[in-house]
């Protein structure tokens, strides 16, 4: 009898640990299917221009050319193919196929934190004596979009392994839906509540697939740029003081938001307005 | 009188007046020290809201101009951000549960 009731209790626990994001991820894909009833979910993907016929045409238009983000994948791989100067090179950190990307971002049990693929770049120059690229240096967004373009297809596969790695896609969570900001705006206010509506002259795309493109190049940036970029200009737009780059916020926003997409194709670098 | 008397004569004045100045803006400038310990408390929770800071270095900007009055005026707006930034991330605390589907 008090072996059952250790073995429930046992069983109890461990389901927390992984009932809790999966559930949340069915009751979070519905929502969108229930939406978009005659949008296909890997639609998602290509974001405001799965809801939005005409703009979609333009961005299409842009894509089938040369698109803009051509350079930075080439410049991407040039740069992961040097070797530092103890003659290691990212490979002997990240393995032989650069196509990693799914699986960003992890939890390190080590470290006791989220690792995006960003930080884990920089990770890998650290033990290799390399110095730190800013977030924000061209030589990070490079190596990014090599990376994302060829992890291009692969499906998400983040894993919440523990309950430190829970308790970090809790905080992810809640980021998520809580309202922030002088105009009192959640990101679900807009891109689950609102999702497909327009804003000014923008449709609201959906947050499913939010982060299966990045680094992508914005026009209005006029360069390839990180999610956490588009993060702070979100905060920022309803007057809420934004967090910096790989900041643990963002991190953990990322790290919920990614499992929220668990098994849709990656499909980076891309193109925005 | 010598010149190095005037020079002296115009420094304390100078010294003078910059004192009455800082004297004038007391008011405002404890009430910009209340608001930026409110900003700070809110900045700490993750819910700091961008007007703040900006009434923030107003306010500043007015006191070290001697424009009291305006000092005032957006010191209390910068209090009024925050504390109201206060009270969104308190019931955000919670609030944010109801939101997620289910
Ligand atoms: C006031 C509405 C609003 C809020 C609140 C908001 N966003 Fe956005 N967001 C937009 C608009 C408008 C765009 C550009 C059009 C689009 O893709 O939806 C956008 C775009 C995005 C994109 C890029 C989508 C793509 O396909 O490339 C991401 C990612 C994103 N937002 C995440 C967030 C996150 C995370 C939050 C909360 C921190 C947030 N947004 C809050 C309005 C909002």
């Amino acid at each position: 009898m008090k072996h059952a009731v250790t073995l429930a209790l046992f069983t109890t626990l461990s389901l927390s640990v992984w009932a809790g994001p999966e559930e949340d991820r069915t009751a979070f894909v519905q929502f969108f299917e229930k939406r978009f009833p005659s949008i296909a979910l890997e639609e998602h993907v290509n974001g405001a221009y799965a809801l939005d016929e005409d703009k979609r045409k333009q961005w299409e238009a842009l894509e089938s050319g040369f698109p803009p983000y051509e350079d930075a994948v080439f410049d991407g791989e040039a740069l992961w193919d040097e070797s530092f100067a103890n003659g290691a090179s990212y490979s002997d950190c990240f393995g032989d196929s650069p196509a990693v990307k799914q699986h960003y971002p992890l939890w390190d049990a080590e470290r006791g934190g989220v690792v995006t693929l960003e930080l884990a770049i920089n990770n890998c120059r650290e033990s290799n004596g390399e110095k730190l690229l800013d977030y924000t240096d061209y030589a990070m967004v490079a190596l990014s979009a090599y990376v994302a373009f060829e992890s291009r297809g692969e499906p998400i596969a983040i894993e919440v392994p523990d309950q430190a790695a829970l308790a970090a896609y809790e905080e992810g969570k809640a980021f998520y839906y809580q309202r922030r900001g002088q105009l009192n705006f959640a990101c679900s206010s807009c891109h689950l509540e609102m999702a497909g509506n327009k804003l000014r002259s923008e449709r609201l795309s959906a947050a499913l697939g939010h982060v299966t493109h990045w680094p992508t190049y914005r026009s209005k940036w006029d360069e390839v740029g990180p999610l956490h970029k588009r993060f702070m200009e979100c905060n920022d737009q309803v007057k809420a003081k934004a967090f910096e780059l790989q900041s643990e916020e963002y991190r953990n926003l990322e790290y919920f938001l990614s499992y929220m997409s668990n098994g849709l194709p990656l499909n980076g670098p891309t193109t925005r307005k | 009188m010598t010149p190095k008397f005037v020079g002296m004569a115009a420094l304390s004045l100078m010294l003078v007046s910059g004192s009455v100045l800082a004297d004038e803006c007391s008011e405002a400038n404890a009430l910009i020290q209340t608001a930026r310990d409110a900003y700070d408390a809110v900045d700490a929770r993750g819910f700091a809201w961008v007007p703040t800071e900006a009434y923030l270095t107003e306010a500043k900007a007015d006191s070290a101009a001697g424009a009291c009055e305006q000092a005032m005026v957006n010191a209390q707006r910068a209090l009024d951000t925050a504390k109201a930034a206060m009270v969104q991330a308190e019931n955000e605390a919670t609030a944010w549960q109801s939101r997620v589907p289910k």
